[in-house]
């Protein structure tokens, strides 16, 4: 009788830890979930900041608005003949 | 006794109590399980459906369209995310007051956007591509029924370079011009279809087994065009278009050895980011004019004539011809030169760009010959280059040619090629003979970048022999040397070869040349003893000034001058000395002092001295009037050493008049 009552206890008690254990564990995936999808969205928006940036940079690049820097804020001009070194 | 009569009593109480619990019991217990019964087996796909459509939400992982980079990598096209804004108008309870918040924020009247809000209950789009800014103004209004769509736009950060080239994109993404046209399959990106959970308060939640896919790129496309290259050619451009008031422009900037277009623009430029409405008078900037216009290419088709009488053997280089003093009657039609000439070597008739001459020798090589040349050469067929609304040109059938329309074809007019017709065309001479088409993509790139298929110009046809293209090289040299056409061609410390082209322009309502309307036309190579690069100059109704020589070639050579020490080609012009007040690195510290002040440093160092001496032996025959040659009226005898009695055509003595 005892032995009987103590096997059913001890499964009771696997039974209810398990439950528990697997209750934790889908609340750790719904929280998971949500830290993924979490990420996922800033990754996008640094996917966003990162080819804004490049477009940005490319714009910095462009030959016309360097040449208009360059005469505008810094007076540059081509060389006249006399600043001309020719290497040979 | 009485009490055995209660127990009995109280035991069939007990027993009926007992049975109707039971039954209650399992009443219930049975309309549980029939309800579960009903609840997942008969409803449940029903019930299944229902919990998707409210946990599940479907979107689309963003695939951006591909890249347009050019030949250094650098960007020309891009996509970028940007959210745009719509409504459903029967969810929107107050239209005129949100109609108002979105006037504030969008910049736009309010009766507009409350047109659009009240027009249909259904979905309207309210304005596409919102900056960073107006999107966050108008998610922080939260008013139901006004959503943000993420969508992409396609940005150009070099605007104006290489504008024609790359085309744009209409607002939905599909390429309307220029590579993004030519190319939209392999740019166009397929977005992913994904599936995803949201809770009650429309959080999202990723539980799939797998990562959810990142944003992808599409194909890109790697151009053989380079911006650098691009920008110093629409530069010059401009500059030669407004100074001469020109109603258009054009350049090609070619490389021999490849047919790789390293530039290609016609002014005025267009800008992609601002993308032209219908019946905009802007419209007609954006479409590529040098490979979808034909114009009249004047004298600089006579080398394509003379390639052709060379390669014949009909003409040989140290003929002889009679320009008929400057006018004559050829075919019925009288034919003029802008210059009275006498006597001219074929060399002298590039160098000089004689008009009588040419109409004599296309009539010695005939129409058959002369239009199998001229359609080997690449003219009146399609190059086949990866750019959308490419015209053939305007070749007439050669059975269809009169003998004036032979005659006027050997100098440029009666036939119509487009800007990169012409310049491969003379690619074909300065690479050696062989034609191949011209390429403005060089490679198809995956989403990393990495090649997947590489484009290359094959060589399809020789032409003409090697020994012809180096003749009509010869010819084309003298050009831009004293005396010649297209003095103003060659840059400093290079050499340079071409041909100048005059052409006169067809009046569209009277259809008769114009009097007042040119072409101006300067097309050649550098340096022209070992061609690395082919650049054509077009200028269309230049004012002021009409003569290639005078308004193209200095384009041609301000765009060589820059762009060959960029691509590392050294000066290698024989003789060349550098300009009085330009100092050499190997001068010593006071040939530097002087160099600024007087003439005499330059050449007094070696070799500068002889060249000096050259430059002052040669024949002062030809007087040297800026570009425009005048040749002395009387005619010039052959050079000895081309001894011209047994080479001399002789078509002026032999049958003069009947050409």
């Amino acid at each position: 009788m005892w032995a009987w009552l103590a096997s059913a206890i001890i499964l009771g008690v696997v039974f209810v830890t398990c439950a528990i254990f697997y209750v934790w564990l889908y609340v750790q995936q719904i929280q998971n979930g949500y830290r993924l999808s979490k990420i996922y969205e800033e990754s996008e928006l640094l996917s966003t900041v990162q080819r804004k940036l490049t477009i940005e940079w490319s714009r910095f690049r462009d030959p016309q608005r360097l040449g208009e820097i360059g005469q505008n804020q810094f007076s540059l001009a081509p060389p006249r003949p006399d600043q001309k070194v020719v290497m040979r | 006794m009485e009490r055995r009569e209660q127990r009995k009593s109280l035991n069939s109480r007990y027993w009926s109590c007992r049975v109707l619990f039971h039954f209650l019991v399992i009443a219930s217990l049975c309309a549980i399980v029939g309800k579960a019964f009903r609840l997942q087996v008969i409803e449940h796909s029903f019930w299944v459906g229902r919990a998707d459509a409210c946990l599940n939400t479907k979107f689309t992982v963003p695939a951006y369209r591909g890249t347009i980079y050019d030949r250094q990598g650098r960007v020309l096209s891009y996509s970028v995310p940007q959210r745009s804004l719509y409504a459903f108008g029967a969810q929107i309870q107050n239209p005129s007051k949100t109609a108002a918040f979105l006037s504030r924020i969008l910049d736009e009247p309010a009766r507009s956007i409350e047109k659009k809000l009240t027009s249909s209950g259904h979905f309207v789009w309210i304005k596409r591509h919102l900056s960073d800014q107006q999107a966050l103004e108008i998610e922080k209004l939260k008013e139901p029924g006004l959503n943000l769509a993420d969508e992409y736009k396609r940005f150009y950060p070099y605007r104006e370079v290489g504008g024609q080239v790359v085309g744009f994109v209409n607002i939905d993404g599909v390429g309307m011009e220029g590579i993004e046209k030519s190319f939209d399959d392999v740019l166009r990106g397929k977005p992913i279809p994904v599936c995803e959970l949201r809770d009650g308060g429309h959080k999202r939640l990723w539980l799939n087994s797998s990562a959810p896919p990142e944003p992808a790129e599409s194909c890109g496309v790697k151009l053989t065009m380079d911006t650098f290259i691009e920008y110093v050619a629409e530069y010059e451009l401009e500059k030669a278009a407004q100074k001469y008031k020109a109603a258009e422009a054009e350049v090609v900037v070619m490389d021999v050895d490849t047919r790789e277009v390293l530039a290609m623009t016609s002014w005025p430029f267009f800008d992609p980011n601002m993308i032209p409405e219908k019946k905009d008078s802007k419209e007609g900037f954006a479409r590529n004019h040098v490979v979808s216009d034909a114009f009249e290419p004047g004298s600089t088709f006579k080398v394509f004539l003379m390639s052709a009488a060379l390669d014949q053997s009909m003409v040989r280089e140290h003929d002889r011809i009679y320009c008929e003093g400057g006018k004559c009657l050829l075919a019925g039609h009288s034919i003029k030169d802008v210059h009275p000439y006498g006597w001219l070597t074929m060399q002298e008739v590039i160098k000089y760009s004689s008009n009588i001459a040419a109409a004599k020798i296309a009539l010695r090589v005939g129409s058959e010959k002369y239009g199998r040349y001229i359609h080997d050469f690449g003219f009146g067929s399609l190059s086949g280059i990866d750019l959308p609304g490419e015209f053939r040109g305007l070749v007439r059938p050669q059975k269809r040619w009169r003998p004036i329309d032979l005659a006027t074809t050997g100098f440029g007019q009666s036939i119509g090629v487009t800007a990169l017709q012409l310049t491969n065309a003379v690619a074909v001479i300065a690479g050696g003979g062989e034609y191949g088409p011209p390429l403005i993509v060089s490679n198809v790139l995956d989403a990393e970048g990495k090649s997947v298929r590489q484009l290359q110009s094959i060589k399809t046809r020789r032409v003409i022999q090697k020994r012809t293209a180096d003749q009509v090289r010869a010819m084309m040299a003298l050009v831009t040397q004293e005396g010649g056409t297209g003095v103003n061609a060659a840059p400093e410390g290079y050499t340079a070869a071409g041909k100048t082209g005059t052409a006169q322009v067809m009046d569209k309502t009277t259809k008769r040349y114009a009097s007042n309307k040119y072409t101006s036309v300067f097309t050649g190579y550098v340096p022209a003893e070992q061609p690395k690069l082919v650049i054509t100059v077009i200028v269309h109704e230049p004012q002021g000034a009409i003569y290639g020589g005078v308004v193209a070639a200095p384009v041609f050579r301000n765009i060589a001058a820059k762009v060959l020490p960029y691509l590392g080609v050294m000066p290698s012009a024989p003789n060349s000395t550098p300009s009085p007040n330009i100092r050499t690195a190997n001068a010593s510290s006071a040939q530097i002092k002087q160099a600024s002040g007087s003439e005499k440093t330059a050449v007094e160092k070696p070799g500068a001295k002889s060249a000096q001496k050259t430059a002052s032996k040669k024949p002062a025959s030809v007087k040297n009037s800026g570009a425009v040659p005048i040749v002395a009226k009387k005619i010039q005898p052959a050079p000895k050493h081309a001894e011209p009695e047994k080479y001399s055509l002789k078509i002026g003595e032999r049958e003069a008049g009947l050409y």
